[in-house]
């Protein structure tokens, strides 16, 4: 029986993947399409990408169930396919992850704003969320990894509908973007404030993922480590993506990325992988550069 | 203080009644609603623009100041003098094919009718060739075009050339995360907005007003 990961991260690094998104579009998805319908249309090709990230060396990956909760469903036409979509890439993604190893049940944003800002109530946000988690349980998820959350009261609505849905163990991450006056998620959330509030409502494992590139991750880990007292996940993006000639690249190397990572872990995150322009060789560069 | 400040600092701090409520009273004594617009509501956003861009104000206290802006908006318009429309050009603004981000988008329309345009807003995963047509059938002289993913940008070149097609004379104006200065360029967009406060610049300074 495979122990927590929280468990494993006592001992050394414990390894995430890098991007699906980054790695679906390298294999020919087109702009528009609805990631997460792959995992019923073509289950082999999301298998394959899980399968590659394994082999890097990651102990956990994320289902490709970013998009897939309801309301984000709902907006695309695909709201009554919740519970099949997360169950199926949560089963998909059971089906090749290695004896001890882990499926981390993916749940990113709604994508609209809490009432009174937005038009979505907080019972609502959580029902949401408790919704697409019981899925990804169902389906073989071993914990739940809440992403990319840039609005704290999201987050929290996140957590509580996990928690609603009996997961084990939470992951929660916010996103920052890097100002002249620090460090804050687009609703204007420090990241002690993150922090504090994630551990308050029993969150395992804090986290951080996305808008920032490798580098500037550094000094933000050492903030968020600071109001930490669970281990931090923390997945940079591969720098900041570039456009020309209607194609899009993030120029970040591997080696480069895996640098940085060496010194996020220096500053205190006990659990590292990639967001946007990451694939398995950053991943692998990573593994790498932490076993030196 | 005078009640020009206290809309304005209604509108700053993001207080929707308090807007409403110094504007009710202000038209009440006979103020000129373009006055309480261009004295009051207009320089107040972009304070608030400005606040936003130096990191001071987050999104939630620019959506605020929105509301309280667009409170205010609602009692002028029946107000603003005959034959004069408030409306300083007329803007279609979505975000494009491929992408349902939309909180960009609806910051940026909110400022720009706060700015006193007038807003056609098509919604999100909108395609070139409905753009194009809405600028047509309601004669807008702005395409703004919002994107967060990256892998939709090109489909803002795809509107520059279908507006060109349809020989329009309609402006087209990027904004988003990943978009910047040189991907406007290299699609022959006419302007590129950083945020929504530089949106509204650039508005005004393509349609001149």
């Amino acid at each position: 029986m495979t122990g927590s990961i929280v468990e494993r991260a006592l001992k050394r690094a414990v390894i995430f993947d890098g991007a699906m998104g980054t790695m679906l579009m390298a294999s020919g998805l087109a702009a528009g399409e609805v990631p997460e319908r792959l995992n019923v249309e073509r289950p082999e090709q999301v298998m394959e990408i899980h399968r590659r990230y394994y082999e890097a060396g990651a102990d956990a990956v994320h289902t490709n169930t970013f998009g897939a909760n309801p309301i984000k469903l709902a907006d695309r036409g695909y709201g009554d396919q919740t519970a099949h979509l997360n169950r199926e890439a949560a089963r998909i993604a059971r089906e090749v992850c290695p004896k001890g190893k882990y499926v981390a049940g993916d749940m990113g944003p709604t994508g609209k704003m809490m009432a009174p800002l937005g038009e979505i109530t907080r019972e609502q946000m959580e029902d949401a969320f408790q919704a697409q988690a019981e899925a990804l349980l169902q389906g073989g998820a071993d914990f739940i990894s809440i992403e990319t959350m840039f609005s704290l009261e999201e987050a929290l609505a996140a957590v509580t509908g996990a928690q609603k849905a009996g997961a084990d163990l939470i992951v929660a991450a916010t996103t920052f973007q890097r100002t002249p006056k620090g460090f804050f998620t687009m609703m204007g959330e420090t990241p002690g404030q993150c922090i504090l509030a994630f551990e308050q409502a029993g969150v395992d494992v804090v986290a951080t993922n996305c808008t920032l590139g490798s580098r500037d991750m550094i000094d933000l880990t050492r903030e968020l480590v600071d109001s930490a007292t669970r281990p931090l996940l923390v997945q940079p993006n591969a720098g900041k993506p570039v456009t020309r000639q209607g194609k899009t690249r993030y120029e970040q190397s591997p080696e480069d990325f895996a640098a940085d990572g060496l010194a996020i872990r220096r500053a205190g995150a006990a659990m590292l992988g990639g967001c946007c322009g990451t694939d398995d060789r950053f991943i692998r560069a990573l593994v790498q550069a932490l076993s030196g | 203080m005078g009640i020009m400040e206290d809309i304005h600092q209604a509108v700053v701090e993001g207080n929707v009644e308090g807007a409403s409520a110094g504007i009710e009273s202000a038209l009440s004594s006979g103020t000129d609603a373009d006055h309480i617009l261009n004295q009051a509501l207009i320089p107040a956003m972009d304070l608030v623009g400005r606040k936003f861009g130096d990191g001071e104000y987050f999104i939630p206290q620019v959506l605020w100041s929105a509301k309280a802006m667009q409170g205010g908006m609602d009692l002028l318009r029946p107000h603003f003098a005959e034959g004069r429309d408030a409306e300083k050009g007329r803007i279609i603004i979505g975000t494009a094919k491929g992408d349902i981000h939309d909180i960009g988008k609806n910051l940026v329309g909110m400022m720009l009718e706060g700015a006193g345009f007038k807003i056609v807003d098509l919604g999100v995963d909108v395609t070139p060739a409905r753009f194009v047509q809405a600028a047509q059938e309601e004669q807008g002289q702005i395409i703004a075009i919002s994107a967060l993913l990256t892998t939709t940008m090109p489909t803002m070149s795809d509107v520059v050339s279908g507006v060109r097609e349809q020989g329009l004379s309609t402006r087209v104006m990027v904004g988003g995360a990943p978009v910047d200065q040189a991907f406007c360029d290299e699609i022959g967009a006419d302007a590129y907005g950083t945020d929504a406060v530089d949106a509204v610049r650039k508005a005004r300074e393509l349609l001149s007003v």
